[in-house]
């Protein structure tokens, strides 16, 4: 492989930039089992050990509970570890997935998002990182494919963080990013290594001996670990944006940190969005700004922990928002942005909040869809009645 | 010419093991055979070791105890059923890459071995990770209640095969896992044992322990007086009618070389083993003689596995 220098820009896909972020980031450990649309970055990431460029003890196992499994053990002795999935791969791996983040361990990996087989097949969306999305992992979604890149390296930084230690999810979405080619632009190693220096942490070992066990927190400390980790979770939404903050002056990229809010300085009604679509959203907004309609976008970046707080800054005294999910979620028949927006603005001034599902297995989220989508929320802001919950798409069901 | 590993005699090492690193106030049944196997195997692994458990009795030994403050000597994790080989792997693999030699021991039971958390064991096995696990065969789950696992015996009792008019038993022949995971290519050294032949159970315990470049495997009979519903005095005298009825065979395997370690000089007809437990007080001779041959069966299997290697058995 031709080696890459600083400041080169190379043409590659979502795979291409998380892979060339991991090997920077050099972990200890990695391993991965197949599944598309993630394959390609295994199979970039094999190729970078047999060439020599990275040094990670890499693992070819046999199932998604293995890798989960093996990057938990070298998290629990201290290493900086890796491994990616996606949709059934994920459901597989539930078990380690939820105990990475119950022992509060780093682990980073990648999901590129996808619908679940039943009944989809093999489709984009992302139900899959959604439904999961209530165990204590931390979520960064991205835009494109040099977001990807970058957001590897704030994973691993914040996975690591002594004041954090919880496992980080970077969540493409899958076909669109995944196998989006884009020009992603290399960082020195040197920036990389300064950004993510190695720090200490507990580990499982001897002096004295340490315990990671159910028996070993007893009943009664139960409670207050809990509570510990739930202020950990939360303190990550302050350290994302001081994460963006380090990053931007390092890199000269940022982007907000736990949202990033597009065209909102006057803005009267807005769409609320997250992952690949945004480009497409930016794009309606400017349409729709040259119409002389008054609308912006948020774009949300953690979607876990929640950006409560900062979300409801940001809609504060608009007329109406649009939400646009690309998963559903079995309470309202909505989405999942939409339940925890609508819980999170709870006790503030009301604002209709009209949600948007659409793009599941596979279906574009095309840009008259969102364009008819700030028409219904320009209308709900006008005081008219509106439709709740509306299916991108199939108005007529 | 495929290496072997040595064979030594342990009764001078018996007294040199290292002290007991069990914690006081364990949580398990008197007279069970999972705790003595227990203590042993973490004398003979002694001070360097990290042992990781799962769901099952044998955490009760291992955790940390029932009493507040009482703590295993070493470090320890609590993993679960379905991913205890690749969290210990991941730990030894890490510690490997900076330098500390540390032995790595899983101990679990045969539910979690053979049944939930079989395929993550048989890919680490496959891929030759260099930890040692140790199956604690009590031949059901024993900690949720003496229920079916894949290693029940034809015809036992439990309490999900219960006796009644619609069913006698379990009626699935049991799955062999230790023969199962010895074919598993990257399993340097794999062994039967039972506490009762202790010599022997060290002795495979000190090679496990020796093993830098694959996985060892033991599998031990760990007799269950409450679940096997025998008094519970009875553990060591049912571990050895298990091998001298030639229920559960005394072999090894070395980097494939298979042979056995115990032989019983005049096998004693299965009955002997049966009609000690209560597991087992239903049974006709029907399911006698359906009990026996499922023990010839699994014997001729063993000793066609031994016969590729002439010259490896030995007499006892
Ligand atoms: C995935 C999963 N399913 C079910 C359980 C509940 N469970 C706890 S212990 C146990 C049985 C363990 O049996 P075995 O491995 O044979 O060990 P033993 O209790 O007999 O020593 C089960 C089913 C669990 N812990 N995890
Ligand atoms: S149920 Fe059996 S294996 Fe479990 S602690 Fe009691 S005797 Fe031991």
């Amino acid at each position: 492989m031709e080696a890459i220098k600083t400041g080169d820009v190379k043409v590659g896909d979502g795979n291409f930039a998380a892979a060339h972020a991991v090997r920077m980031a050099k972990p200890d450990l990695i391993a991965i089992y197949p599944i598309t649309p993630q394959t390609s970055l295994i199979e970039k990431l094999s190729q970078f050990r047999v060439d020599g460029l990275i040094d990670a003890d890499m693992i070819e196992v046999e199932g998604e509970t293995s890798a989960i499994g093996l990057t938990i053990g070298a998290a629990v002795a201290g290493g900086r570890v890796f491994t990616s999935t996606s949709s059934m791969g994920l459901n597989f791996m539930f078990d380690g997935y939820q105990m990475a983040a119950n022992y509060r361990q780093p682990v980073v990996m990648v999901n590129a998002n996808r619908e679940n087989p039943a009944p989809a097949q093999i489709s984009a969306g992302q139900q899959d990182v959604m439904t999961v999305s209530e165990v204590g992992w931390i979520q960064i979604h991205v835009e494109n494919c040099q977001e990807i890149f970058d957001s590897v390296l704030m994973a691993f930084k914040l996975a690591e963080d002594p004041e954090i230690l919880m496992p980080v999810s970077v969540c493409y979405d899958g076909f669109y990013l995944s196998y989006l080619r884009e020009a992603i632009k290399f960082p020195a190693q040197e920036t990389v290594d300064q950004f993510i220096p190695r720090q200490p942490r507990p580990v499982l070992g001897f002096d004295p001996p340490t315990f990671l066990a159910w028996r070993a927190i007893h009943d009664e400390d139960t409670a207050e670990y809990r509570l510990r980790q739930q202020i950990a979770y939360d303190k990550s939404k302050d350290k994302m944006d001081a994460i963006d903050e380090e990053f931007g002056k390092l890199f000269g990229r940022r982007y907000g940190g736990q949202i990033e809010e597009y065209r909102m300085e006057d803005a009267e009604i807005a769409l609320v969005c997250l992952g690949s679509h945004t480009g497409t959203a930016r794009v309606v907004i400017d349409k729709k700004r040259e119409e002389g309609i008054k609308v912006g976008l948020v774009k949300v970046r953690t979607f876990r922990p929640f950006p409560k707080e900062k979300l409801a800054e940001a809609v504060k005294g608009l007329k109406a928002v649009g939400v646009i999910d690309r998963s559903v979620c079995f309470t309202w028949q909505g989405g999942h942005i939409f339940r925890d927006l609508k819980t999170s603005l709870y006790g503030h001034d009301y604002i209709p909040l009209v949600n948007f599902i659409g793009g599941l297995a596979g279906h574009d989220i095309t840009i008259p869809l969102l364009e008819n989508a700030v028409d219904v929320t320009l209308n709900a802001g006008e005081g008219k009645p509106f439709k709740e919950i509306n299916w991108m798409a199939l108005e007529n069901l | 010419m495929p290496k072997n590993l040595k064979y030594k005699l342990a009764t001078p090492i018996l007294e040199k093991l290292d002290d007991e690193l069990q914690t006081r106030g364990i949580g398990m049944c008197p007279g069970c055979g999972e705790e003595l196997a227990i203590r042993y195997a973490l004398r003979v692994m002694g001070k360097n070791t990290m042992v990781f458990t799962a769901p099952g009795c044998s955490p009760s030994a291992l955790a940390a105890g029932t009493d507040k403050g009482s703590t295993l000597g070493i470090p320890s994790m609590g993993c679960y059923m379905t991913n205890l080989p690749p969290i210990a792997s991941g730990v030894k693999r890490y510690l490997k890459r900076k330098g500390q030699d540390v032995n790595i021991i899983c101990i679990a039971g045969d539910g979690v071995s053979g049944d939930v958390g079989f395929q993550p064991l048989s890919g680490a096995a496959e891929r030759g990770e260099n930890i040692i696990y140790m199956c604690l065969d009590n031949e059901a789950y024993m900690n949720t209640g003496i229920q079916r696992s894949g290693s029940t015996p034809r015809h036992s009792w439990t309490t999900t095969t219960p006796v009644g008019i619609a069913g006698r038993g379990k009626p699935q022949l049991p799955k062999y896992l230790p023969l199962l995971m010895a074919l598993h290519g990257g399993v340097s050294y794999a062994a039967t044992a039972t506490p009762y032949y202790m010599e022997d159970f060290v002795n495979k315990l000190m090679k496990a322990k020796s093993v830098t470049d694959g996985m060892a495997y033991l599998h031990v009979l760990a007799a269950c007086p409450t679940g096997w519903r025998a008094p519970a005095d009875s553990f060591m005298q049912l571990s050895k009618l298990a091998v001298e009825t030639n229920y559960f065979p005394i072999w090894e395997s070395s980097y494939g070389q298979f042979r056995f370690t115990k032989t019983p000089k005049k096998v004693k007809p299965i009955t002997a083993f049966t009609s000690a437990m209560g597991r087992f007080k239903h049974f006709t001779d029907e399911e006698i003689e359906s009990f026996q041959d499922m023990v010839d069966v699994r014997y001729e299997q063993m000793q066609l596995q031994c016969s590729r290697h002439t010259g490896n058995e030995e007499k006892t």
